[in-house]
């Protein structure tokens, strides 16, 4: 039984629980209402990371501190219905990803209608990417289930492409007493491409630009009301335009298309989780070698994991992951024949088996570790040359050390 | 759950105890339906990613009351409550 007490009544000293609200605006303007309309976040992590076999952090195979992430970011409510939000952010993560600080979203929040039920969001400027489960905070440490996300689909040499973008989101929600929660986002824009995102892409070779000259994603998400368990589909389809530089490019200029379809299932329990993803992508290449080069490959992707939160305080993980970067050539084999062996068989795939556990040092203080072992090396950069020199060994494993902090 | 307004227009503030506070955990759980760590996530997601806002954290039942009394449009919980002027109280009993 509820019952709603109104103002100024005589006190009550014995209650189980009770929910309070201040509904009258014009009352008690303080400080704090000013203080609510700002609110300013943000977090730190520095790890440690070691990785056997292949060129995945460093060149040198050495324990690598290239491994930090450290954001800070800020809300103000203008309106009830305008916000204004932006993130700033520093990453070093060695050979995974550009270094340095950036940008990671600054974007003007419209709240277009607002009702017990349905919620209609339009966010324009630099948003995420609200459609896969972790895309939209990848670099934000403590809300991953681990320090490396599986990379078929959260593959770091495509993560500034794949974090945001330049241009406009729409998130529709809707509760439902019956049917549960819906969750509708499309978006549409443009990432900047920097001279280091396109050698992670496409090597040292590279002299020219690329530009996304086109994206667009949607996705939506169903949760059965109070269930525990939620499923989404997401799909994506994105155009790249490579220009060559004038002289000494290894490359022609060359259209590049990307498009993803991502399955996802979550289940969370009080003790136990279990989620997954399976994606199918298609990765086409015009010219680009030379004029009238054309390649058209699906790839394939898979990842399944567990959690299971012994305490309060420490949380194991276990994942299994499959990816090829053509599902017609599951094995390589006719990868390496096309490249007359420069090319071995195992950059045809990449599998990993991963173990972690997490322990709550304090309620903001979080220390991960993992440890990985990887079969395969198609998820290294270059993605378009790879470097067999370097990526010797089909079988290869790392483990990272993870201290985050976070307010 | 989602709603960010009243019904005056007004903006709903949230107030609510850190993550591992017992009267945290009991509301979440025995109202919400759902397990702190589930709302953790969500208003993470709100708070790193510009989606949206995440309540407001404060340390004790005592600064939860007074956050609410001085804060128009605020909504929050409380296991018991003295005489707390212009604030609205909604029992909740089993």
């Amino acid at each position: 039984m509820s019952s709603v007490l109104k103002n100024n009544l005589p006190p009550i000293n014995v209650r189980p629980l009770a929910l309070l609200s201040m509904m009258c605006a014009s009352l008690m303007v303080s400080a704090y209402s000013q203080a609510e309309n700002l609110q300013v976040h943000g977090f730190a992590a520095q790890g440690i990371i070691d990785v056997n076999g292949s060129n995945y952090v460093n060149d040198d195979g050495a324990l690598s501190t290239e491994l930090t992430e450290i954001g800070l970011n800020a809300s103000y409510i203008i309106t009830p219905t305008l916000r204004l939000a932006g993130q700033v952010v520093y990453l070093d993560g060695g050979n995974r990803l550009d270094d340095g600080v950036r940008v990671d979203y600054a974007l003007v929040d419209w709240s277009a209608y607002n009702s017990e039920n349905w919620q209609v969001n339009l966010y324009f400027g630099r948003y995420k990417n609200y459609h896969w489960l972790y895309s939209s905070t990848r670099d934000v440490p403590f809300t991953r289930p681990s320090i490396i996300l599986p990379q078929s689909v959260y593959f770091d040499g495509f993560r500034d492409i794949a974090v945001g973008a330049d241009g406009g989101a729409v998130k529709i929600s809707h509760s439902s007493d019956t049917l549960g929660n819906f969750d509708f986002n499309i978006s549409t824009g443009s990432s900047p491409i920097s001279t280091e995102q396109t050698q992670i892409i496409m090597g040292d070779h590279a002299l020219g630009d690329m530009k996304q000259t086109h994206d667009i994603q949607a996705s939506l998400y169903w949760q059965p009301f109070v269930s525990p368990w939620r499923l989404g589909l997401a799909l994506l389809d994105s155009d790249f335009e490579y220009n060559a530089a004038e002289q000494g490019d290894f490359f022609q200029d060359a259209d590049i298309t990307l498009q993803r379809v991502i399955a996802n299932v979550l289940y969370e329990g009080e003790n136990w989780e279990f989620s997954g993803e399976i994606l199918q992508e298609r990765f086409v290449l015009d010219d680009f070698y030379f004029e009238g080069f054309h390649q058209d490959n699906i790839g394939q992707g898979i990842y399944v994991q567990s959690q299971y939160k012994v305490n309060k305080d420490l949380t194991l993980l276990a994942r299994y992951e499959r990816f090829y970067a053509n599902k017609d050539d599951k094995n390589g084999h006719d990868l390496e024949d096309s490249t007359q062996g420069l090319i071995p068989h195992y950059f045809g795939y990449q599998h990993d088996a991963t173990f972690g556990l997490s322990y709550d040092l304090a309620d903001n203080l979080r220390l991960q570790f993992e440890y990985h072992y990887i079969e395969g090396t198609a998820r290294l950069t270059p993605v378009v040359l790879p470097n067999p020199q370097v990526n010797d060994n089909e079988n290869w494993q790392l483990w990272a050390m993870h201290l985050m902090y976070w307010f | 759950m989602r709603q960010t307004q009243w019904s005056d227009g007004h903006h709903i503030v949230v107030f609510v105890l850190p993550r591992q506070h017992p009267l945290h955990q009991r509301f979440s759980k025995e109202r919400l339906q759902i397990f702190p760590y589930q709302l953790e996530r969500i208003w993470n997601k709100l708070t790193y990613s510009g989606l949206g806002v995440a309540p407001i954290v404060v340390n004790t039942p005592e600064a939860l009351i007074d956050a609410i009394m001085k804060t128009p449009g605020a909504i929050g919980y409380a296991e018991t409550v003295a005489d707390k002027g212009a604030v609205n109280v909604i029992r909740i009993e089993k």
